[in-house]
Order: structure tokens, then sequence, then C-alpha cells
């Protein structure tokens, strides 16, 4: 037996002794009292918990905050600069750590605590006297022996008792929504150009109508006021920039008329009317009721005075072409570039041409058959639509 | 903190209601303070003359043309107005191009097409006649924009074409046959496509009338010239004075420009 199993039995009296070596025995940790934990965390905590520590009731949330910052040794001498709904003004701070808890906690790295207070919140000083306890905490044995806790509190404005209500001055406490500010003019265009909405437009001509009755004419008015209302005032300030501007433009044509009656350079403007205007005829044949002259068919080139060109003393200006028929006149788009009036004389039978100084050939062997005639310059454009006022 | 945090519902109540505060008031209210008696001659249909406004959208407004050097010439069928003027050689002119392009560079040439204006664009002036101011109105016939053509450059380029094409077709006979049946094919597209083939040979047409049409040369004169001063009294000066006067009124009027 020995020999068969020798070479085990020779082993197996060592092999306890590792075994019992290798017995898992677990390392506990001792648990460290509430002194020795205090004593591990940082001066500061400590300072900030120690100032908590005795509101007791109601303040489990303080202490708690502080002791947990005392767990986390990586923020050493930090604080908590605010919480709460004043947390908001530390967006407009611009945090130089570019913290991007920003929007909730403000942490002030390596700062003293007083110095990192915002400037915004620093101003913030309570209205005298207005500050008071809600009642229904302030019956809560908040404590005679915490008055000085309260007092320290309310010296440092960034500790937020949340059981007191705090008054503080309106204009520091702007926080949001931030409303734009309201233009007067907006204000008062929306409803005047909600009326004068085609679907509407009858129902204040009638209006009008009835509240314009004594005047002369009583619709044209009635009619102006709906339709004047439609441009917003921006539209409105653009035509009457328009109009001073012909006014100027006409002015200055009158004033070349008075100072310089031989001008070399002459200078139109355009005008540009509706591709058809009223039938014409003359005053006189009207009036004669002369049967010859009215046997001939209307030419349908007019020549004579058709209207007039006013200028109101609003600084509006329009133009009448006879009766009713007023025109809203625009400023035409200015031009840079050089815009010339011309008379372009091509008679169409060569036969007209007996001149023996207009037969002859030009350098380039055309022959001359007409005349270009420059009459001056072109500056300015007038466009005349038919208004409905 | 709570009259920031929430909008006034009643806040429109509190705005003013007077629209009209910067709208124009009425007749009554804006009476006329000057009134311009507007005077229309249209003088175009006694004579040949033709009043045109000419744009030179390459030139400034403070350079008016000055003088009577200018060149023009006309082609009435296709409406096609060119005007050459010199060039100031002496500055910023290399001569050495008269070499590749021609003696024709010492010229700017202007040229462009008199659009008809369909009627309702006006010359206007103002004069004043024994105190009296008035507006005097002369229709145009066309309006014309003026634009540098540089057809010498293509003249010399269409050259090079033409020589190279001439030499091509010297040495090969084969092209030539495929110019031609590519040219048949083309030609039975344009006459099959609806629309498009009857527009490029429309265009093709006038183009060919374009090119056939005779150069009519125009004598030019200038602003401060006899004729000039002549028409200028004809067609502003001298406008008659007669009132006219219509029956018609705002609504028949209307009536009138929205049925043309």
């Amino acid at each position: 037996m020995s020999n068969r199993l020798e070479s085990l039995n020779s082993k197996k009296a060592p092999s306890p002794a590792p075994k019992v070596a290798l017995k898992f025995k677990p390392k506990v940790v001792p648990r460290k009292s509430k002194e020795e934990r205090a004593k591990d965390a940082p001066i500061q905590v400590k300072e900030e918990s120690s100032g908590r520590l005795p509101a007791g009731n109601g303040r489990g949330r303080g202490s708690g905050r502080g002791r947990g910052r005392g767990g986390r040794n990586n923020y050493a001498g930090t604080h908590l600069v605010s919480s709460g709904p004043l947390s908001s003004g530390s967006v407009s701070l611009g945090n130089a750590s570019g913290s991007k808890l920003g929007f909730t906690k403000d942490r002030a790295y390596n700062t003293n605590s007083v110095s990192s207070t915002p400037e915004f919140i620093q101003n913030l000083r309570l209205k005298e006297g207005t500050s008071s306890k809600s009642p229904g905490i302030s019956g809560n044995g908040n404590g005679n022996g915490n008055v000085a806790d309260e007092s320290d509190d309310d010296d440092d404005i960034t500790k937020i008792d949340m059981t007191k209500q705090y008054r503080f001055n309106e204009e520091d406490t702007q926080l949001f929504p931030v409303r734009p500010e309201r233009q007067d003019d907006q204000g008062v265009s929306a409803p005047a150009s909600r009326e004068s909405t085609p679907v509407k437009e009858e129902m204040i001509d009638d209006g009008a109508v009835a509240v314009a009755v004594d005047t002369p004419q009583p619709e044209v008015p009635a009619a102006s006021a709906a339709a004047q209302s439609y441009p917003s005032n921006e539209e409105h300030d653009k035509l009457l920039t328009d109009h001073h501007h012909i006014v100027d433009l006409l002015a200055d044509r009158m004033s070349e008329l008075n100072t310089d009656n031989d001008q070399e350079d002459e200078e139109f403007i355009l005008f540009q009317l509706p591709k058809i205007l009223p039938q014409y005829q003359p005053k006189s044949t009207v009036k004669a009721e002369d049967p010859t002259q009215n046997d001939s068919p209307p030419s349908p080139h007019i020549h004579g005075h058709i209207g007039h060109f006013n200028i109101h003393q609003s600084g509006k200006v329009s133009i009448n072409i006879g009766n009713d028929i007023n025109l809203d006149v625009t400023n035409g788009a200015p031009t840079t570039f050089l815009q010339e009036l011309i008379v372009l004389n091509v008679p169409e039978t060569e036969s007209v041409q007996s001149d023996p100084d207009v037969e002859m050939a030009n350098e380039q062997g055309q022959k001359v058959k007409g005349n270009i005639i420059r009459l001056g310059k072109v500056d300015g454009k007038i466009i005349a639509t038919p208004s409905f006022v | 903190m709570s009259n920031q945090l929430f909008i006034e519902e009643d806040e429109d109540t509190n705005i003013v209601a007077d629209p009209e505060i910067n709208i124009s008031p009425d007749h009554e209210e804006d009476p006329i303070i000057e009134s311009i008696p507007i005077v229309l001659n249209d003088i175009s249909s006694d004579q040949n003359n033709k009043f045109q406004v000419i744009q030179y959208p390459g030139r400034q407004k403070n350079r008016p043309l000055q003088g009577n050097f200018y060149k023009a010439s006309v082609k009435t069928v296709t409406n096609f107005l060119e005007v050459k003027m010199p060039l100031d050689t002496t500055k910023f002119f290399n001569g050495h191009k008269i070499d590749d392009w021609g003696e024709d560079i010492g010229e700017q040439t202007l040229n462009g097409v008199l659009n008809k204006t369909e009627g309702g664009l006006y010359a206007a002036k103002i004069i004043k006649q024994d105190g009296h101011k008035k507006i005097v109105l002369v229709p145009i016939d066309s309006t014309a924009q003026l634009r540098a053509s540089f057809k010498y450059i293509d003249d010399v380029d269409a050259n090079n074409q033409a020589q190279r094409k001439a030499e091509a077709t010297d040495t090969t006979k084969s092209t030539n046959i495929q110019i031609l049946q590519t040219a048949s094919k083309s030609g039975a597209q344009i006459t099959h496509g609806d629309g498009f083939g009857n527009a490029l040979g429309e265009s093709l047409k006038h183009i060919k009338k374009f090119e056939e049409e005779e150069w009519a040369g125009l004598k030019w004169e200038s602003a401060d010239g006899t004729m000039a001063t002549s028409i200028r009294q004809e067609a502003f000066l001298n406008a008659p004075d007669s009132e006219l006067i219509t029956e018609s009124d705002l609504m028949s009027y209307v009536d009138d420009l929205t049925r043309s």
C-alpha cells in the first residue's frame, strides 16, 4: 500500500497548509464615526455645513448637500454660488470656466466665497421691512435659538430660504420672459389694416357715408378713407418721400426756367400715364354745338390742355385729367445712366428729300436719308396710375 | 417680478384707436395749394418727327453727348439704331490693336433696337409763359437702349473660322458630306418641332431681313442747333393751350382701361 501510494502520501502532509493560506478573508473597512468623517472633509465645506446644520427642521436638504460636496475632493476650495430661480442669471455672466452646469448651479473655482457673488445678485437689495416669513412656516418652531443663523442667511443673499417670501425691487428682477419693446406705430397700424380688408370694405363705406352725409360729395371721401387706410404707414411714408421728390424735381426745373431761359442743355422728365386717355373734345365746340366741326371724327392725336398737376398742402401730389378722374403719382425708378430725348426724322418717301444737303452720303458710303436731332437730357420719371380715391 | 413674468391680456385695450393719425386727410382737409395745367401736344402725326428716348446704359448721366461729331444710321424697317462715337485715342488706347481688329476701333459703336412704347410714355417739360407755369407732354414713339458692340472682334473670329473651314474642306471631302447630312437632319427636326421651329424660323427670317436691309444714314443735329431749337419751340413752347374737356367719369374711364 505504502509503495503504491507513496508519492501521494508523501505530498499529503504539506497540502493542508496552502489551503489555509488561500482561504478568503474579506477586508472589513471599519466604519468611520461622524466626527472622523467631518475631520476628513475640506475646511470650506465644513464651514458651510456647520452654518446650515443648526437649521434643523426643513433644512435637511441644505446640510445634505454640504456633505455630498465634502465627499468629492476634486472640487476642493469651491463653493456653491446660487441655486433656485436666481441661478438663471448665470447665463448672462458668461462663466469663464466654461462650466456646462451654469444653468442650475454656478461653481466658482478657486475663488473666495464673497467676491464670486455675481454683481447683479449683490445689487439685489431687499426692500426694507417688506421681507416676511410666510405665516405657516413661521409658526413651525424655527426656534428662538436660530435667530443668529437667520440673520446670517439674510446677509448671504445667494442662499435662498424657500420658506420665506422675498420682495425684491421689480427693476432688479427682470429675469424672464423678456418682452420685446413694442413699437407704437405698429400697434396702431394693425387694427387699421385689419379693418380695410376687401371683405369689410363695403361695411366701412356704408358707415363712412353715414358719417359724411353733410359733405358735398359723400361717396368720394368715404371711399378715400377706406382706400387710404390700406397701405401701412411705412408705405405711406415712402409715398410721401416720393411726392416730395417729385415736387423737388419740378421745382428744380422751374428754377432753371427762372434763372436761364436759353439753357444749352435742356432737361426733360418722363411721364408715364395710362395707355388710354379719356376721349377729349374742345371745350368751344361743345358750347357752340357747331355741327360742321362735329362732323369730323375725333382725332386720336390730342392737342390741348387735358388736366392739372395738383400739389396738396400735405405734400401729396396728384393729377386730374378731367371730371373726377384723378391719378395717383409716384416716382419712377431712378437711373444712373444717361438718357436723352431725340427726334428721329426719316421721311418715308424719297421724293421729299429735295434738299441737296440731305441727299449726300456719309463717310461710310451710307445714303443720308434723315436726321437724328438731339433735344436734351432726360432725367427722372413720374408714374401716374388711376386713383380710386 | 410678477409684472414681467406674465403678459397682461388686456394690454391691447391700452392702445388708442387712432388709425388715421398718419393717413392723408381727405380733399376737404388737404386743399390743393398749387395746380399746374398739363398740356398734351401730340405732334408725331403731323410730320415724320418721332420722339424717342435713347438710353445709354454704359454712360454716366452726368456725361451728356456734346457737339455733333457722332455718326448715326438706322434700319427703319427692322427698327435698329446705331451710333458711332469717336474715342479719345490719346489715352488708354492701344493703337497696335488696329493691326488685329482694323481701323474701326477708333470709334465706339453703340446699337440697339427701337422698341415701340404702345403709348402712355411722354416727355415732359415745364415751361413758363406769361408768368404761368404749365407742363407740356409730348408722346414718345419708342425707346432704345444703346449698348456697345464689339463686332470687329466677332468679325475676326468669323474670318478665322471661315478660313479653317475652307482648309478642312480642301483636304478631306468626306467631312463635307457629313456636314451636309447633319444639316439636313437638323432641318427636319426644326420643321417637325411645334412652336420652337416656328420661333426659330421667324428669328432667322428676321435676321435675314435685318442683314439685307440697307443702312439709312442720319445727319446728327446737336441740341443747340437750329433744328433742335425749332422742334423744341414747336413741340413744347408753342403747344396749343386750348382747353379740352371729357364727358367720361372715373367709372367709365376705368371700364375703358380694363376693356383694352
